[in-house]
């Protein structure tokens, strides 16, 4: 009688522990292939250049920038708020709690969009939400947000309207580099109330 | 009597038990699942070369050099307008189904090469990515991808130094683009109220200080 329950009770403790080793298994994965594959049909994680330069305008909160190339291209140029993120670091644990920041668009980007696509891919199979790709990466963004070109007089009228977009973004983007009639007075104000003090400072 | 009963007892338990453990174990094997983990894949990413050049993949395509397999992960209508001849159209959605993974499987018992061509780099990766986390070793990514391949006149010995599929690298000096963004916006912070009234504060405190 007691050998039998002894069996039983080994049974049901190598039951237990069997179900730690599904769990854990199952936490570890994250997402399957196939779901990965889904999301990857679905083009919803790109955001292109436009839609990114006015919500970074209109200071929406949401958005988060991750710069997926190396440090020192980041040092040498990176968006406005961007986080530097390098493939190699993608699996530590700052980053594991960095991504669970709530209410945060997680926005990848790097100089075109292979680097980002891989970025993208490994952070979602790790089971990471809202990761987008800025579209057509940084080389994307100056050529159009930065310098934007004039389009043809036979273009329609939405082209010309986003054109004028661009030429406001590039404005808030280069601190107004490129309309310089508009920048001259605030130079010349700062420069004679400048004057004024010293002349102050000589009096007493 | 009783001890019979109990015995017979264990025994329809650890049967059951069997069943359901190998049942476990079953459908474990059938659910498709990643072969390397997350770090292995960016290992392997770092340091590994998985892409082929479309030049190189145009002399294979011409010489018909044999061990390659070409798959078009377009869907069927842009497939039927161009593709390299002797590709097999497997579009990206239909990647991971029965059928196409156990032409994947073949190709690598035949240890041939897999060409995965998409629409550009940017959308054949992800696949890519897909598959090696999966386990298969011998695919490919053509760079540039069939926009690239279409439109160019791919000839091995006169390549650019910096061809069209090289998407990564800066288009304009980027660190020269930041100096100008650093200067400027210096320059119309000054131009803000708020900073000029510190400035004017301190000035006085040391003509202030002189005098005493």
């Amino acid at each position: 009688m007691n050998k039998t329950y002894i069996i039983l009770a080994m049974i049901l403790i190598i039951l237990g522990l069997g179900m730690f080793v599904l769990e854990s298994k199952e936490q570890a994965t994250g997402l399957s292939p196939e779901e990965l594959l889904f999301d990857l049909n679905e083009n919803t994680r790109y955001i292109t250049a436009d839609e990114l330069a006015s919500r970074i305008i209109d200071g929406d909160p949401s958005v988060q920038l991750i710069d997926v190339r190396d440090p020192l291209a980041f040092r040498n140029f990176s968006l406005p708020g961007a986080k530097n993120l390098p493939l190699a670091n993608l699996c530590s644990e700052d980053v594991k709690t960095f991504f669970t920041i709530p209410g945060k668009d997680f926005i990848l980007y790097s100089n075109g969009d292979v680097e980002s696509n891989k970025a993208w891919v490994l952070s979602q199979r790790l089971g990471y939400k809202r990761l987008y790709i800025l579209k057509g990466g940084l080389n994307h963004w100056i050529a159009t947000i930065i310098k934007p070109i004039r389009p043809a007089e036979t273009e329609p009228r939405e082209v010309f309207d986003r054109y004028e977009f661009r030429l406001g973004a590039s404005q808030y983007f280069t601190g107004g580099e490129i309309a310089p009639a508009s920048n001259t007075p605030f130079e010349t104000i700062s420069i004679e109330r400048k004057k004024k003090k010293s002349a102050v400072e000589g009096g007493c | 009597m009783k001890e019979y009963s109990t015995k017979r007892l264990v025994r329809a338990v650890s049967v059951f038990l069997l069943v359901l453990i190998f049942g476990f174990i079953f459908m474990n094997k059938k659910e498709l699942g990643f072969a390397i983990t997350t770090q292995q894949t960016i290992d392997f990413l770092l340091e590994a070369d998985y892409q082929i050049l479309p030049e190189d993949v145009a002399y294979n395509v011409e010489s018909k050099e044999p061990g390659f397999e070409y798959v078009d992960l377009r869907n069927p209508y842009e497939f039927n307008i161009g593709n390299i001849p002797g590709s097999v159209n497997i579009p990206q959605t239909e990647l991971l189904t029965e059928k196409n993974l156990d032409f994947f499987k073949a190709a690598q018992n035949d240890s041939a090469t897999v060409v995965l061509i998409g629409k550009d780099e940017a959308t054949t990766t992800g696949p890519w990515l897909i598959m090696k986390q999966i386990g298969f070793d011998n695919l490919k990514v053509m760079r540039g991808g069939w926009d690239y391949y279409a439109n160019q006149q791919l000839n091995r010995n006169e390549m650019s130094e910096t061809p069209k599929y090289m998407v990564e690298q800066p288009a304009f000096n980027f660190a020269a683009i930041m100096q100008l963004m650093q200067s400027e916006s210096g320059a119309s912070q000054n131009s803000d109220a708020p900073e000029i009234v510190v400035p004017e504060r301190k000035k006085k405190k040391a003509a202030v200080e002189g005098g005493c």
